[in-house]
C-alpha cells in the first residue's frame, strides 16, 4: 500500500509539472482578473464566497479575507455572479482592459424580506462544489429553533452525516468519528472543547461568527491532525465604516456586541456572553442542570459527568440514612471574543483574535449524617465536601496575510490556544460523639483530576494562481503541544500523572486543477514529523469533481489522515465519565489514523439540490481508559489503557430547497460504526456508542415578511448501550458471598427510537436605526421522552431499570437588539 | 424496537461498497436489535486449589436471571467437571446436591503446577487456567495475645467504642514483600466451642455479626483489630499468596448502563473464578481482659 501511495504522488507530480510548463507557456496571452468580495455596508469581507464566470463553467471562491482570482481568461468584457450565503447575488461586469484590484460590494439580504423576493443565496447552508464539504450562514442558522442560545453546532447536527439526536453534547459526530477527532479552528486557534453547560450548547457565540465551513470527510491537504473532519469558523471582523452595538438575552444568558471602526482601514470588534445561571434560575436552567446532573435527588446524586459527554446518576439507596443539607451548585459559564482587523493596504491584512470561555460549577455542600450502632450511643459524622469544577478555552492568534500580487496570497499566522478541564473533590470528615461533643474521629481526604492541553502553532499558508486551471496551496505547519493530566485519588493514590511536550511539524502542497471544464481535481499530500515516535507520517489526498451537464455532478474523494493529540474516553464507572486529552507517545497512547473513502453524486438546479454520498472511514489507534481492574493495586498506567480499531460506512441523502419563501432540506443517513478493541468484549467487534443506524431530519424555514417561522424535526434509530443480563454469586475464602452482575455484550443492545420536533418563530422590525428581533422557541414541541441512557438499580431486586431521560418540551424567548 | 443494519461485510471491499449500500438502503435488509436484556444462561465457576491440600473446593452453578427475585444460585451436579495438569486429566466427581465436585483419588497439588479447569453442561465447555504460586514468605505476627474488647454499660465501658485505638486489641502481621505480590489475609477460629465475645443477648440487640475480612493487598502487613473477631480462644491467621485473577472479584462494582463491563474473571465460555492459593500459617490466641 506504501509503494501505490508513492507511486500515485510521483505520477501526480509528474503529470502536474507538465501541464503547468504548458499553461504558464499560454497564460500570458489571456487576462487575470483579482479582487475582493465584502459587505456593501460594514466593508467586512465575505471568506469563501462563489465567483464564477457566467456563460462558462469556470469558478472559484474567495479565501479567507475575501480575495479571489481568475486567471486565464479572455481578453473581453466578461461578467462574474458572486453568490455569499445571507447575500444577494451580485452580477458585475469587468471591461476589457480592467485589471485593477476588483472591488466587489456584496448586499446583504434586509431582515423584513419581501416575500416575493426569490433571494437564490438565502438557505442557510449550501453544499460547496468539493466533497462532503458545505458552507453554514451563522445569521441564517440563528433563525432556527434553539433551547436558548442561538448555536452554530447544534445547527450543524441538522446536516446529514452529523448526529443530531444527542442532547448531552454540541461536538460533532461526523460520520462515526467523535468530537475530538474533529479540527475545529476559530481563526487559525486550535479549539479542543467546543461545549457549553456539560455539552448542551456549544461554546461558540453566533454573534461573533461569519463563516463556517465543514468537511465531513475526504478534506483536502492543508488540513491536518484530525482523524474524522474539519470545522472552520471565521470570526466576524467588525463594521470598518460604522459603530455599531447589539444586546441580546434569553432566559439564560445575556450578550453584548460593539463594533469600532479604525478610520476605514479596520475595525474592532468585541463580544461577550454570559450566563446568569449562578443569579436566577430559571425553569429553563433548572430542567436542563436537573437533567444533566439528576439532581431530583438533592446533592450527591452524583458525580457529574459532563464535560465528556458521560454523566453522573443517582445512587439509589446508597445515602438512605443520611440527612441531605438542601444545596443549590452555583453555575455559570461566559466567553469573550475580540477581534481587531487593520488593513494597512489595499493587499495586506493584520489581525489580532482572542477568544476566552470557561464553565465554572460549584457543588460544595455539607452532609449531616447520625450514625447509630444498636443500643450504643449515636455519632454524629458532619461530612464538608468541597467540589469544584470548570472547564474551557483560552486562545489567541495573530496573523499577517498579503496578497502579494494577482496571483500569489499568503497568510501568516501564530497562535496559542488552551483548554483546561480541572476537577477538585475534597471531604473533611469528622466525628463527634452525641452527649459529649467531643471528636472521635477528624479525617480529610480527596481527588483531583486536572486536565490541560497547550498548543502554539505558527503556520505559513500560501495559495498560488500558477496558472488558469491550477491554484496551488502550499505551507508548513509547526505546532508545539504540552498536555498534562493528574489524577490522583484519597490524596495519595496517583492513577496517572503524565506531564507530555511534543512538537509537531507539517509541510502540505496540493493543486485544485481544472483539467477541464467540466473536470477538477484536486491533488496533494501531507508531510508531518512528529518527535514523539520520530516518525514521517505520509498522508496523500485526492478529490474529483465531474460535471455530467450543467446540473450533475459524481464526486469521490480518498485520503489519509492522523491524529497526534487524542481525548481519551475514560471508563471510570464510580465518579462518572471524564474524558481527558493526552499526546500520543506510540507506548500508552497510539497516533491514530484514518483513510478516507467517498463517492457521491449532485443534482443541482436554481432552487433545488439532491445530494448523495457513500462513505468509509477507517480508524486505527483508538484509545479507551479503564480503572476497573486496579482500584486495590499498584497502578501501572500500562493496564488503563485498550487499544483498538474501527470502521464506519454510510450513506447520506439530502434534499434541500434553495428558493423562495419556504427553505429547508430534508436529509437521511444509514450508517454503522463499529470498534474492534482486543482487550473488550473478548476481541469480538461492536457497535460503538455513536453508533446510530438511521437518522432522518427536517429542516423548515418560512418567510414571511417581518415573520420568520421555522420547525426541525429529527429521528434516529437508538444508540447502541450495553446492560446486566444476570447475576451470579461466589463465596471467597473468607466465608462472604460476593455478588456479581453478569454483563451482555458490549454494545449489544439498542435504546428506543429518538425523535422530538423544535419550532421557533421569529418577529423583525426596524425601529429607526435599531433592528430587533423577538423570538419564541419551544424544544421538544410533543414531550418525547427521549431515552439518554439506562441506569440499573442493583440493589434491588429484582433490578431496577430506569430510562434516564433527555430534556421535555422546554419553551424559551429571546430578544435581540442591534444599533 | 430499532432496527440495526449489521456488518454488511461486503463493504469490506471498495468496490462493493455502493452496491451492498444501495442494497441494503433500497431493501431495508435489516436485522432487529432488542432493546432490553433478556436474561442469559451460563456455567459459573468457582474453583480454588490449594498447595498441598486436597481438591474439595469446587463448585458449579448457574447465573440467575435479572428478573428473578430469588437469588439463590441454582446448583449444577450434572456437569463433567475435569481437571487438566502436564496433558493428565483428573475426572473429579460431584459430591451432593450443593454443585460442589471433589477430586476421588490424591491429586497433588504442588507449588508452580499449571492446572485446567473444564466444565462440560449441555453441550457447553467452559474452562480455566491458572497456576499455583509459592507460599508467602517471613510470616510473623507482632504478639501470640490479643485481648477483646468489653461491651455492657457498665464499668467496661470505652469511649469511643469498642476497640478504637486501643494497642493491645491489634494485632500485626507481617510478611515479606519486596515484589509487592498480593496477598489476603484470613483469620479462623480453632475452637468450636469458644465463648462468643459478645454476649449473645448484646449480640441479639446489635443484630450485627462481626467478621474479619481483608481484601488482597500488595504491602507488606495487615493489621488484625479484636474487635472484628467473634471468639474468645486460639485463632489462626493464614496469609494466602494470591494470584491477580482472585483479587479482581474484590473490585467494586458500580455499574449504570453506559459503562456496564463484564466482572472479572478468567473463565472462558463462561463465568466465575479458577484460582490456586499457597498459604503460610500463623496462631493467636484473644483473651478477655
Amino acid at each position: 500500500m506504501r509503494g501505490c501511495t508513492r507511486r500515485a504522488l510521483l505520477a501526480g507530480a509528474l503529470l502536474l509539472s507538465g501541464t503547468l510548463a504548458v499553461r504558464v507557456a499560454t497564460a500570458q496571452q489571456r487576462r487575470t482578473i483579482q479582487g475582493v468580495v465584502r459587505d456593501e455596508t460594514s466593508g467586512e469581507t465575505l471568506p469563501y464566497a462563489r465567483v464564477a464566470v457566467m456563460g462558462t463553467r469556470v469558478t472559484t471562491s474567495t479565501n479567507t479575507d475575501g480575495y479571489f482570482a481568475l486567471l486565464g481568461l479572455p481578453n473581453s468584457a466578461i461578467t462574474v455572479r458572486v453568490t455569499y450565503l445571507g447575500y444577494a447575488p451580485l452580477d458585475t461586469t469587468i471591461a476589457p482592459a480592467a485589471d485593477d484590484l476588483l472591488i466587489i460590494e456584496m448586499t446583504r439580504l434586509p431582515i423584513e424580506l419581501d416575500p416575493l423576493v426569490v433571494a437564490e443565496s438565502y438557505r442557510m447552508i449550501d453544499i460547496a462544489d468539493g466533497v462532503s464539504h458545505l458552507t453554514a450562514s451563522p445569521r441564517d442558522l440563528a433563525l432556527l429553533p434553539s433551547i436558548g442560545e442561538t448555536d452554530i453546532f447544534r445547527s450543524l447536527q441538522l446536516l446529514p452525516g452529523i448526529s443530531g439526536t444527542n442532547e448531552s453534547s454540541s461536538g460533532l459526530f461526523i460520520r462515526g468519528g467523535t468530537p475530538d477527532q474533529n479540527l475545529v479552528l476559530l481563526d487559525g486557534m486550535t479549539v479542543y472543547h467546543v461545549d457549553h453547560f456539560f455539552g448542551f450548547f456549544s461554546a461558540f457565540n453566533a454573534d461573533a461568527i461569519k463563516d463556517v465551513q465543514v468537511y465531513k470527510g475526504g478534506y483536502p491537504a492543508q488540513y491536518g491532525g484530525r482523524v474524522a473532519g474539519v470545522v472552520e469558523l471565521t470570526g466576524r471582523t467588525g463594521d470598518q465604516n460604522q459603530l455599531r452595538a447589539g444586546v441580546a438575552g434569553n432566559l439564560l444568558s445575556a450578550s453584548a456586541a460593539m463594533e469600532i471602526p479604525l478610520g476605514g482601514r479596520g475595525s474592532i470588534l468585541i463580544s461577550g456572553r454570559r450566563s446568569y445561571t449562578d443569579i436566577i434560575r430559571s425553569s429553563v436552567y433548572q430542567d436542563i442542570f436537573d437533567m444533566f446532573t439528576g439532581a431530583e435527588e438533592p446533592a450527591t446524586a452524583g458525580p457529574f459527568a459532563g464535560r465528556g459527554g458521560g454523566g453522573g446518576g443517582a445512587r439509589g439507596g446508597q445515602f438512605a440514612n443520611a440527612q441531605f443539607a438542601t444545596v443549590q451548585p452555583d453555575f455559570y459559564f461566559y466567553d469573550l471574543n475580540g477581534k481587531i482587523t487593520f488593513r494597512p493596504s489595499g493587499r495586506d491584512v493584520l489581525s489580532l483574535s482572542v477568544y476566552n470561555g470557561q464553565d465554572f460549577l460549584d457543588e460544595s455542600r455539607v452532609l449531616n449524617r447520625e450514625l447509630t450502632f444498636g443500643t450504643l450511643p449515636s455519632r454524629q459524622q458532619a461530612s464538608d465536601l468541597t467540589e469544584f469544577t470548570d472547564w474551557g478555552n483560552h486562545g489567541v492568534s495573530g496573523k499577517w496575510a498579503r496578497q502579494w500580487n494577482s496571483r500569489l496570497y499568503s497568510n501568516g499566522l501564530v497562535a496559542y490556544s488552551t483548554y483546561f478541564s480541572d476537577f477538585t473533590r475534597r471531604t473533611s470528615l469528622e466525628v463527634r460523639d452525641s452527649q459529649t461533643d467531643s471528636i472521635l474521629t477528624s479525617r480529610s481526604f480527596g481527588s483531583v483530576e486536572d486536565n490541560r492541553v497547550g498548543d502554539l502553532t505558527l503556520r505559513l499558508d500560501n495559495e498560488w494562481d500558477v496558472a488558469r486551471g491550477h491554484k496551488i496551496m502550499f505551507g508548513t505547519w509547526f505546532t508545539r503541544s504540552d498536555v498534562t493530566y493528574t489524577f490522583t485519588r484519597d490524596d495519595t493514590t496517583t492513577i496517572l500523572d503524565r506531564d507530555q511536550e511534543a512538537t509537531r511539524a507539517e509541510a502540505y502542497v496540493q493543486d485544485a486543477w481544472q483539467i477541464a471544464a467540466p473536470l477538477s481535481l484536486t491533488i496533494g499530500a501531507r508531510v508531518s514529523h512528529y518527535d514523539q515516535t520520530d516518525r514521517y507520517y505520509v498522508e496523500p489526498r485526492f478529490s474529483l469533481v465531474y460535471a455530467l451537464t450543467n446540473r450533475v455532478r459524481i464526486k469521490g474523494a480518498v485520503g489519509k489522515y492522523h491524529q497526534f493529540v487524542n481525548r481519551v474516553v475514560n471508563e471510570n464507572v464510580t465518579e462518572g465519565a471524564r474524558d481527558f486529552w493526552l499526546l500520543a507517545d506510540g507506548d500508552l497512547v497510539d497516533v491514530q489514523s484514518s483513510r478516507h473513502y467517498v463517492v457521491g453524486a449532485s443534482y443541482e438546479t436554481g432552487g433545488l439540490l439532491l445530494d448523495a454520498e457513500l462513505y468509509r472511514q477507517e480508524f486505527e489507534g483508538l484509545n479507551e481508559f479503564s480503572l476497573r481492574f486496579q482500584r486495590n493495586r499498584t497502578v501501572e498506567p500500562v493496564n488503563l489503557f485498550f487499544a483498538g480499531s474501527g470502521v464506519a460506512r454510510g450513506l447520506e441523502l439530502l434534499a434541500q430547497r434553495k428558493l423562495g419563501r419556504f427553505t429547508g432540506w430534508l436529509s437521511y443517513t444509514l450508517a454503522e460504526v463499529e470498534h474492534e478493541f482486543p482487550g473488550l468484549n473478548n476481541g469480538e467487534p461492536f457497535p460503538a456508542l455513536q453508533d446510530q443506524t438511521h437518522e432522518l431530519k427536517a429542516v423548515g424555514s418560512l418567510n414571511l415578511g417581518r415573520w420568520n417561522l421555522s420547525a426541525t424535526w429529527a429521528l434516529g434509530s437508538g444508540r447502541p448501550y450495553t446492560a446486566p443480563e444476570s447475576e451470579y454469586t461466589i463465596e471467597l475464602l473468607d466465608g462472604t458471598q460476593q455478588s456479581y452482575i453478569h454483563v451482555g455484550e458490549k454494545n449489544g443492545l439498542r435504546l428506543p427510537a429518538y425523535h422530538r420536533l423544535d419550532l421557533a418563530a421569529h418577529y423583525r422590525l426596524r425601529i429607526g436605526n435599531v433592528d430587533a428581533d423577538f423570538g419564541l422557541s419551544v424544544f421538544n414541541l410533543y414531550n418525547r421522552r427521549n431515552v439518554w441512557y439506562r441506569q440499573f438499580d442493583l440493589s434491588e431486586s429484582p433490578v431496577l431499570i430506569t430510562d434516564v431521560t433527555y430534556l421535555g418540551r422546554t419553551p424559551n424567548i429571546s430578544i435581540r437588539f442591534s444599533y | 424496537m430499532t432496527y440495526h443494519c449489521p456488518a454488511s461485510s461486503a463493504f469490506a471491499s471498495p468496490r462493493l461498497t455502493v452496491a451492498v449500500a444501495c442494497a441494503s438502503f433500497i431493501l431495508g435488509a435489516c436485522t432487529s436489535n432488542p432493546t432490553d436484556p433478556a436474561g442469559s444462561d451460563l456455567v459459573v465457576i468457582e474453583a480454588f486449589l490449594f498447595a498441598g491440600e486436597p481438591v474439595t473446593e469446587i463448585r458449579v452453578t448457574q447465573t440467575i436471571p435479572l428478573s428473578s427475585a430469588d437469588q439463590t444460585p441454582v446448583p449444577i451436579n450434572d456437569a463433567v467437571v475435569r481437571l487438566v495438569r502436564d496433558n493428565i486429566t483428573y475426572d473429579l466427581v460431584a459430591t451432593g446436591t450443593d454443585g460442589y465436585y471433589e477430586d476421588p483419588g490424591n491429586i497433588q497439588v504442588n507449588v508452580g503446577d499449571r492446572f485446567r479447569i473444564e466444565v462440560s453442561y449441555q453441550g457447553t465447555v467452559a474452562s480455566g487456567e491458572t497456576t499455583v504460586p509459592p507460599p508467602p514468605s517471613g510470616m510473623a505476627l507482632s504478639s501470640g495475645i490479643v485481648y477483646a474488647p468489653a461491651f455492657g454499660g457498665g464499668r467496661g465501658r470505652q469511649r469511643g467504642g469498642p476497640g478504637l485505638n486501643d494497642p493491645e486489641q491489634e494485632l500485626g502481621v507481617t510478611w515479606s514483600n519486596p515484589d509487592r505480590l498480593l496477598h489476603f489475609v484470613v483469620v479462623e477460629s480453632l475452637d468450636d466451642t469458644a465463648e462468643p465475645i459478645v454476649p449473645d443477648q448484646i449480640r441479639d440487640r446489635i443484630g450485627t455479626r462481626f467478621r474479619f475480612v481483608s481484601t488482597p493487598t500488595d504491602d507488606d502487613a495487615a493489621t488484625i483489630n479484636a474487635v472484628t473477631l467473634e471468639f474468645l480462644g486460639d485463632h489462626r491467621v493464614r496469609l494466602y499468596r494470591v494470584n491477580a485473577e482472585y483479587a479482581q472479584l474484590y473490585e467494586n462494582r458500580t455499574q449504570d448502563s453506559r459503562d456496564l463491563n463484564e466482572p472479572p474473571s478468567n473463565i472462558v465460555n463462561g463465568l466465575g473464578v479458577f484460582s490456586a492459593f499457597a498459604s503460610d500459617s500463623a496462631f493467636f490466641t484473644v483473651l478477655r481482659r
